[in-house]
């Protein structure tokens, strides 16, 4: 089975450890970039950055790249998101039989445990893989904060299929309507945003899920991401900013006090480090909060 | 010229009361291009016209199957027993029509020794049926339950954990391996032809669904109607139960796992009877209110009197030392 993979240049933050984590099971690795430096809205993005630490961690020249201009601040910024993804994977898609399709701050935990769930979605005729995340929130010394059921139960997530087939379109960011193959941390569902019955083709350990470092940042990280991501219109960011910051003084009290609210995406739980981190400088002194 | 090398095969053909069923199913088995080297027609019905039905066709075996109705895993062993040395038995409905390449395609995929049974599609006419449940299809989930999904057309093989009794076939010494057939499943059927593919499954064969290998599948007259009704329901409860037990055994995780899908599915029915008595009657007369309550009240109640039932038959397997897992 050949597999390649894509990612989009912009976030530097965890890219040794998350490009790194799938290096060895892919073929190439398109990424996809805004040759002028700019976000889908038009703010500037650390792509040089991005680009010379993705060069790096290329020991067998794997990388393919593939400049574009995905900036348009008159578009919607999901609408760019898709097309850069969909010029990326039409690109990756060449010459193999999969497309990983992970973000810059997505490591992978298990690679073996990937490669066996692409294998089986292979044998049963699907053509997309739905393979469980784990989001990360924030930092409190040597612990983590972890989104989670109510009741602090794994919770996984899906921001879209984590491997697709070449050709396939598609339809919002990394979501396709192809046939998939689905993994999940229990046998009933563990995702909220989806039906307690939706199907379950398989179960993995937690420990064997992606690991999604997309909010274990520096607030300057944080402050950048507000402007940049692509969901940043739909978030309250001084609000957002304020709970992330009390998170990593009172990660306890946080995770006690979660299973009152209402909304599902506010539920958390402490855990260890979830992977072996290779520990870049901005990470391992956490920037004060104010 | 002679036909090039292949398994050995034998069709079965398992019935009950649909004689004008029985003649066009054999006019296509009679049509294959490959021939299989015997057709066992198992009878259950009480008359004599299915009898003269094959009568009528030459190398055509009749049998009888004495249990009557709700025995077609009965007659499927009959079959099995009758059809003697050849390396694979391919059963089809009475009501399933079977393509002329059918039995071609199928036995072509037991050149691989890994692979214990092979199944096709079986066709409904239900517009867009071949997009429905691609990627899921004769599933076998963490949570015990099972997809089917048998009309889809995925474009190429796929492995699957189970396949549709009205188009499948088996190694017959795999199923010697695995202990053989066994009827544990009355009333609707439901479940029979699931038993020996999760046991090939389970001892490391391959199970494939070939979607070339088509037949018709059309609905005989008694099968007609709503067929998930409350007997429906009792018989899939039950017999899921006795499923579970005989092959993963009851000790197994999915088992317990089922227990608690088959509670929801209670509590669901109940809660659908608790939503229709709190609902007010849309005009004076409308006795949707009173129907809502018994139609839920009765169907959990089926779902659970179906889980006791299965349970009893787990009981009674148990003792007989013939349930799955431990063994």
């Amino acid at each position: 089975m050949k597999i390649g993979a894509y990612v989009l240049a912009g976030d530097p933050a965890w890219v040794e450890d998350s490009v790194g984590s799938y290096y060895d099971l892919v073929d190439h690795i398109v990424v996809a970039y805004d040759q002028d430096g700019l976000s889908w809205s038009g703010d500037p993005l650390p792509v040089d950055e991005a680009l010379a630490r993705l060069r790096a961690v290329d020991r067998d020249g794997k990388l393919i790249e593939l400049p574009g201009r995905f900036s348009d601040p008159t578009r919607p910024a999901l609408a760019l998101d898709t097309a850069q993804r969909q010029a990326a994977l039409d690109r990756a898609g060449v010459g193999v039989d999969w497309v990983l399709q992970l973000d810059t701050d997505e490591i992978v935990a298990s690679p073996e445990r990937l490669l066996a769930c692409l294998r089986r979605a292979e044998a049963v005729g699907a053509d997309s893989l739905d393979y469980p995340l784990r989001f990360f929130y924030q930092r409190s010394g040597d612990r983590f904060l972890e989104l989670s059921r109510r009741f602090w139960g794994p919770r996984a997530g899906y921001p879209g299929p984590v491997a697709v087939r070449p050709g396939a379109h598609l339809a919002l960011c990394r979501q396709t309507r192809a046939s998939v193959y689905r993994v999940d941390f229990r046998a009933r569902n563990t995702d909220p945003w989806n039906h307690g019955d939706v199907r379950v083709d398989e179960v993995i350990p937690l420990e064997e899920g992606i690991v999604h470092m997309s909010w274990v940042r520096t607030r300057e990280q944080m402050l950048s991401k507000s402007s940049v991501s692509g969901h940043a219109s739909e978030r309250d960011w001084p609000a957002v900013l304020q709970e992330w910051d009390r998170a990593a003084r009172h990660p306890r009290l946080m995770s006690a006090m979660s299973v009152f609210s209402r909304k599902r995406d506010r539920h958390i739980r402490l855990t260890a480090a979830p992977v072996p981190l290779r520990g870049r400088d901005w990470y391992e002194p956490h920037a004060e909060p104010r | 010229m002679p036909e090039p090398s292949r398994p050995s095969a034998a069709v079965v053909v398992a019935t009950y009361n649909r004689p004008d069923h029985v003649r066009r199913c054999l006019d296509h088995l009679a049509a294959q291009t490959v021939t299989p080297d015997a057709v066992i027609v198992v009878d259950s019905s009480p008359g004599t016209q299915t009898r003269d039905v094959v009568a009528e066709r030459a190398g055509v075996t009749y049998l009888r199957n004495e249990r009557g109705a709700g025995h077609t895993a009965t007659s499927r062993m009959i079959g099995v027993a009758a059809a003697g040395d050849v390396d694979v038995v391919a059963f089809v409905d009475d009501d399933a029509y079977a393509e002329p390449d059918w039995l071609e395609l199928l036995l072509r995929r037991y050149d691989d020794p890994t692979v214990g049974a092979v199944g096709g599609r079986a066709t409904n006419g239900q517009p867009g049926e071949e997009r429905e449940g691609l990627g899921a299809i004769g599933r076998f989930l963490p949570n015990g339950t099972l997809t089917g999904h048998f009309a889809a057309d995925p474009g190429r093989d796929v492995e699957v954990d189970h396949l549709l009794g009205a188009n499948m076939s088996v190694r017959r010494a795999a199923v010697e391996e695995v202990g053989g057939l066994a009827d544990h499943y009355p009333g609707t059927c439901l479940r029979e032809e699931t038993e020996i593919a999760l046991r090939l499954r389970l001892a490391g064969y391959r199970i494939l669904y070939v979607p070339e290998a088509v037949v018709e599948h059309v609905a005989g007259p008694y099968a007609k109607g709503r067929r998930f009704d409350l007997r429906y329901t009792f018989y899939g409860e039950r017999n899921h139960l006795v499923l579970l037990g005989r092959t993963v055994g009851v000790g197994d995780v999915r088992f317990r796992r089922y227990l608690g899908v088959g509670a929801r599915t209670a509590l669901g029915h109940v809660r659908y009877a608790a939503v229709a008595a709190a609902r007010r009657p849309r005009v004076f007369g409308d006795d949707s209110k009173t129907r809502g309550i018994a139609n839920g009240l009765s169907r959990a109640g089926v779902c659970a009197a179906g889980g006791l039932a299965g349970a009893a038959a787990l009981v009674r397997l148990g003792v007989a030392g013939e349930l799955g897992g431990a063994r």
